[in-house]
């Protein structure tokens, strides 16, 4: 009995001793200033996943700006989307967390600064002549005021993703309306395949991409500018038939499959599905595009390829081609950082050296396209074809004026919220499209009353 | 186990005679001393519990998004949960939860932990087995079994294959009438194992000759296990019945990481409906609302265990 | 064979048959993991539940680089130790002084301790994160295991005290009587005593230590210092799932944490025998 209670003893000295020292290292690293030889250190949290993407960015952004710029440094913490947000809002009421904020969406980024926790990026946009190196209409969302809190991170738009190679086979072409959309349906439905992909598993916000195609391909633009504006309430007919339309197609089964499969099947699978030519299209976002690749050709041992054409007018007298656009997320500088001018230098190399953001955008379809202007001519020769359309196809979209709005941009975040979750509810039959409608549009009103919806961009022609 | 001598009737009356002649120093330095054992625990209590729960009873009473400024309103917060469907819908989610969490993990563990406890063979190899499920971690449980019950081809697909009838285009995941017991499933699955091995545990505390006994009276197998075994584990029965009831109310982590409370909120309990009002909705004021009322569900059921036990029942 | 006999034997056939089902049911679907790590992407496409046709390495290689395990682990191990330590220290005096003294108040004790095992832990994240920040301990391995003592340590006295409440007092007196101080009694006769119900709460603790991902993935934001959760986490991007890798990925987490139970199972479940839970 003795020997063990000495031997207890010992391992726990010892056990101790390891964990102390252990203990003590890990309090020194994260006690280390932000400032080693000269060098300023900046904290980015960012939500890229996976290895491949991780290391592109490590390699072709941040190598790449702290070569341009020797003075700062930035260390970058990966995280999961869905946990992003989480830590980063709740760092920021402690006073802390990054010095580079990524903002998941704009109404998020909204509820931030609200809170004055982004610090005003005014004097730096002035400074560096931000205004012609960003396009206005992407800056717009950002703007309360005179002060600027953030920086438009992506073009957003939804497109109509098929299979290139199965189309080819049934002699289908890309539906450019109702009825041809629902002919091709019918007819892929008739052969046993799904006519359109779509899962929420992976993203729970999913819902909100589909009622962004329906509200603007549908209702159209105009109408939800009135609505944004306040000028007409949600509950008007043309809104309420969308989400009606949309929720028929769930339930023919033509969304994954099955409702319940939209909600249990992940996105590599129904990716997998696509590539093979058992799924014909595929609503989804223009960031898509960069893991898309991985179920076609040789990469997924099938012979098959994609495309993507723009989403179908879903009533007469809406515009084809007609992008819904929005922002894709912020990037800004944190109200408590210690460094919010090397914070601001990262930005204005991010977005200003032009050269570099091209390459990038050739370089990883559908994740790199930030709102700046260049001409077409200035795209590196080796993008993908279907990559550079998108672009120039945004772009030439604002140019002409047209446009859509996409919910997680315009719509202010309570609202937002509800379109994704109401919706939800909605297809599983807990609430109908009226009463959704009446609901959001309860929401809205209350957030209009408290001033929480983002400047809205007038129908108009946008130079970028 | 060796050891100084036990329950003599002298030990007693000289320990008395020891403390009483003690000095008051002594003596208050005694009665002292086991408040400074439960010091370190208290003070880290205080840290990390006491304060936050402050500061959330604070916060529950005001309008906070969870992001800056918080402006008080009184109870409103707690008005609006006593009404608020989403609240009533996510109770009676936790309440099936603990009808299901309560008997089907404690019935497999009895079962698993009596066939363990009528063999000597292999004991210890099948009591690893079952204990192996509670050693791993819920994220990979739950991606396992997200890939067993896939819709295309899991499980589910395949034994349907197999024809048996309805099973094979069940979306278990995905399906609002399915979620939350497909969810329950999974934890149970995790659960049983860990209670078998500690009903075992138990089990083999009671003592054989009453077995002897009922067996010369003619009882059968279930009659030993009815009269014999659940009473003379009664005290760990109960103590796991009322950690149930609390980790119930708690649970979190499998509904998160697995559906999230979806699909339109089928699988939603309390925790993730306070999860996503404070994060996603900007409603931290009216989550922590939720949270408290929580908590003073489990407060009365704490409350009536210790009436029960200050009543002599020997629970 | 006799008829009682037979049926003996029938009777222990049935027992093994439920035992081995019971098993399967248990171990089978973590089989799978292993089946998956030793198979390509496309195998696993096209049959994901059964055994490897040619099994292959090179999953384990490539999950342990990408997901920088030699520092996650590193870093769980550590985290899993200091939390072991600490819980039991803690609950092992606090389980001592509630179960070997008659305190005034005791049952007040108790009762907050069923409390504190009740209380929703996301509740308090951000006032928490908030305090951490002005001490300093977050983004810091010790941050991350006191938090980690507060939320274990209730459950642990309760289990520990249930353990040392089944030791006649008058062994501590009668030490305490040989002019023995507090300190030598705890050691020298308790300690052993209490050892299988310390493995008890050790083991609970670790666990949980080891697999926690919630906690840790708000309040550890520098790559250096993540906990291993955070490279099985990785592995699941939503874009596209590398099954093959992933399997590879849970078993590095699973492993270590079956060998930490495997080293004190016996004493766990000898600990469990001897004093029950009351």
């Amino acid at each position: 009995m003795t020997e063990s209670a000495t031997v207890t003893r010992r391992n726990f000295l010892a056990g101790t001793g390891l964990a102390a020292g252990a203990l003590l290292s890990g309090s020194a690293l994260a006690a280390c200033s932000s400032q080693s030889n000269g060098r300023t250190d900046l904290q980015l949290w960012i939500d890229i996943t996976g290895a491949a993407n991780e290391k592109y960015f490590s390699t072709h952004v941040i190598d790449v700006f702290e070569k341009a710029d020797r003075k700062v440094e930035v260390d970058t913490t990966f995280y999961q989307g869905q946990d992003l947000r989480r830590v980063i809002q709740t760092a920021l009421q402690a006073r802390s967390g990054p010095d580079l904020v990524r903002g998941a969406s704009a109404s998020l980024t909204q509820a931030w600064s609200k809170a004055h926790t982004l610090a005003d990026l005014s004097s730096y946009a002035a400074k560096d002549h931000w205004s012609s190196k960003i396009s206005s209409w992407a800056l717009k969302p950002f703007i309360t005021g005179s002060k600027l809190y953030a920086l438009p991170m992506r073009v957003d738009t939804m497109l109509l993703y098929y299979n290139k190679t199965l189309f080819g086979q049934k002699n289908w072409k890309a539906p450019t309306n109702r009825d041809e959309l629902e002919a091709l349906a019918e007819e892929a439905a008739g052969h046993g395949i799904i006519p359109f992909g779509a899962t929420n598993v992976d993203w729970s916000a999913a819902s909100e991409w589909l009622m962004t195609v329906f509200w603007n391909h549908y209702s159209g633009p105009q109408a939800i500018y009135q609505a944004l504006t306040g000028q007409i309430p949600w509950t008007e007919p043309t809104f309420v038939e969308a989400v009606e339309l949309l929720q028929s197609y769930f339930n023919k089964g033509w969304m994954g499959g099955s409702t319940a499969k939209y909600y249990s099947v992940p996105s590599a699978t129904m990716g997998a599905q696509f590539g093979d030519g058992k799924i014909a299209m595929f609503p989804q976002g223009e960031w898509w595009m960069s893991s898309l690749g991985q179920f076609f050709g040789s990469a997924a041992h099938n012979g098959n390829d994609w495309d993507w054409a723009p989403l179908p007018a879903l009533q007469s007298g809406i515009r084809y081609p007609l992008y819904e656009i929005g922002v894709g997320g912020s990037l800004g500088i944190s109200a408590y950082s210690s460094h919010p001018s090397q914070a601001a230098q990262f930005l204005n190399w991010y977005y200003g050296d032009t050269q570099q953001a091209l390459q990038r955008m050739a370089d990883v379809p559908g994740t790199y396209n930030i709102p700046i202007p260049f001409s077409a001519s200035s795209l590196p020769s080796g993008m993908d074809p279907r990559s550079r359309r998108l672009v120039t196809a945004t772009q030439q979209a604002m140019a002409t004026g047209d446009f859509g709005y996409v919910t997680w941009t315009w719509w202010p975040p309570k609202s937002d919220t509800f379109v994704y979750q109401g919706l939800d509810q909605v297809l599983t039959g807990k609430m109908t499209a009226k009463e959704y409608c009446a609901q959001l549009n309860q929401i809205f009103r209350q957030e209009m009353k408290a001033g929480t919806i983002p400047p809205t961009l007038k129908p108009g022609r946008y130079q970028a | 186990m060796t050891g100084p001598p036990v329950g003599t009737a002298t030990v007693e009356p000289q320990a008395s005679t020891v403390a009483d002649s003690a000095p008051p120093a002594v003596r208050r330095r005694r009665r002292v001393r086991p408040w400074l054992f439960l010091l370190p625990l208290i003070l880290i209590n205080l840290f990390v519990v006491i304060g936050p729960s402050i500061a959330t009873v604070y916060y529950s009473m005001t309008n906070w998004t969870g992001i800056g400024s918080a402006k008080f309103i009184g109870f409103a917060n707690y008005r609006r949960a006593f009404d608020d469907p989403n609240v009533r819908q996510a109770l009676l989610h936790n309440l099936i939860w603990f009808a299901l969490f309560l008997t089907v993990p404690m019935a497999l563990g009895l079962f698993g932990a009596y066939l363990l406890s009528q063999i000597r063979r292999y004991q210890i190899l099948f009591r690893t087995i079952f204990f192996i499920p509670y050693v791993t971690a819920s994220v990979v449980n739950a991606a396992v079994w997200q890939n067993i019950l896939n819709p295309t081809n899991g499980i589910g697909v395949a034994l349907g294959h197999l024809g048996i009838p309805g099973i094979g285009h069940v979306s278990f995941f995905g399906s609002p009438s399915w979620a939350l017991y497909a969810v329950n499933f999974v934890v149970d699955w995790h659960w049983w194992g860990f209670l078998a091995v500690i009903f075992l545990a138990a089990m083999q505390g009671i003592d054989p000759s009453l077995y002897e006994a009922a067996r010369v009276d003619g009882a059968g197998r279930w009659r030993q296990f009815r009269h014999i075994t659940i009473p003379g584990i009664q005290p760990t029965l109960v103590f796991l019945a009322l950690m149930t009831i609390v980790w119930s109310l708690k649970v979190f982590d499998y509904i998160y990481i697995i559906t999230n409370g979806g699909p339109g909120g089928a699988s939603q309990v309390v925790s993730t409906l306070m999860y996503n009002e404070a994060f996603t909705q900007f409603n931290a004021g009216y989550a922590a609302a939720i949270g408290l009322s929580m908590s003073f569900f489990i407060v009365i059921v704490l409350i009536g265990y210790f009436y029960l036990r200050k009543r002599g029942s020997k629970i | 064979m006799s008829g009682r006999q037979r049926k003996g034997r029938l009777g222990r056939a049935l027992i093994y048959a439920l035992l081995v089902v019971l098993a399967l049911f248990a171990l089978g679907p973590l089989v799978t993991l292993v089946f998956d790590a030793l198979k390509t992407n496309a195998a696993i496409g096209a049959n994901p539940l059964t055994p490897p046709t040619s099994p292959r390495l090179s999953n384990f290689a490539t999950a342990w680089t990408q997901g920088d395990f030699s520092v996650t682990m590193r870093n769980s191990v550590i985290i899993c130790l200091g939390t072991m330590l600490g819980v039991c220290l803690i609950a092992g005096l606090a389980a001592y002084a509630l179960s070997q003294f008659d305190l005034p108040g005791e049952n007040g004790v108790i009762a907050y301790l069923f409390l504190g095992t009740a209380l929703p832990v996301q509740l308090f994240l951000v006032p928490l994160f908030f305090l951490w920040t002005k001490l300093h301990l977050t983004n810091n391995l010790l941050g991350l295991i006191i938090i980690f003592w507060a939320t274990e340590s209730p459950f642990a006295t309760l289990l520990l005290r249930s353990y040392l409440l089944k030791i006649p007092k008058e062994f501590v007196e009668a030490a305490r009587l040989d002019g023995a101080s507090e300190v030598r009694s705890l050691f020298r006769v308790l300690l052993p005593l209490a050892w299988p119900g310390l493995m008890t709460i050790a083991l609970i603790s670790g666990l949980f230590a080891w697999n926690e991902f919630f906690f840790s993935i708000t309040f550890i934001f520098q790559p250096g210092l993540r906990p291993i959760a955070t490279s099985f986490l990785a592995f699941q991007d939503q874009n596209s799932t590398d099954w093959g890798l992933t399997s590879a990925a849970a078993l590095f987490m699973v492993v270590p944490a079956l060998l930490l139970f495997l080293g004190v199972q016996r004493r766990f479940v000898s600990g469990l025998t001897a004093g029950g839970l009351r």
